[in-house]
């Protein structure tokens, strides 16, 4: 795991990797509110 | 209504974001850990999809007003969180969307669930993913053969 739910974020459950990268290229600027880099 | 986009074969999962306000159809004693499930019901095969969506139950967006749901859809296979479009049982088109607060992250049977959105769904194709393409006839065709019947 790459990535970690921004504090201010709770996902339920939690994002499995692959849908995290499908996330990340399809809508990257909310993903930058989401997640962070570990 | 909840706009869903079908990606074509060999494509990424394709994700839509949906914000609904459902602070105030959630009980008090709601446990956001349990997560929603969703139901997506054809309305022209009757055919449902149960699902548990990832959800951002996250406090940061419109004051926690709102929820918001990340509803994955491909075009090859499903699993609990991602919807399988476009195939006979799961045509494109309109659907009947209900979402109820769950009991737990897998459970997958409305029954007795608080049921906080009902709606309507629209499952549509990227391009490429559509129907096969055609010519039309045109009306002022010059080349109208004429085919003769006999009866014996």
């Amino acid at each position: 795991m790459t990535w970690k739910t921004k504090e201010g974020s709770k996902l339920i459950p939690e994002m499995p990797e692959e849908l995290i990268e499908v996330f990340k290229e399809q809508y990257p600027e909310e993903f930058e509110k989401v997640f962070d880099k570990i | 209504m909840i706009q869903l986009n079908r990606p074509k074969v060999g494509a990424a999962t394709s994700i839509t974001i949906v914000r609904i306000n459902l602070k105030d159809k959630f009980t008090s004693d709601f446990d956001t850990a349990n997560g929603i499930l969703s139901v997506f019901t054809s309305q022209l095969t009757g055919k449902s999809q149960y699902k548990t969506p990832i959800v951002n139950f996250g406090a940061d967006y419109y004051n926690n007003r709102f929820t918001t749901i990340y509803f994955y859809t491909s075009p090859v296979g499903s699993n609990v969180y991602t919807m399988h479009m476009g195939t006979s049982d799961y045509p494109l088109g309109f659907y009947d969307v209900s979402i109820y607060q769950n009991s737990s992250t897998s459970n997958f049977d409305p029954a007795g669930l608080n049921l906080v959105y009902t709606g309507l769904g629209n499952v549509t194709a990227t391009n490429a993913a559509a129907s096969p393409t055609f010519t039309e006839y045109t009306t002022n065709d010059g080349d109208t053969d004429s085919v003769y019947i006999t009866l014996n």
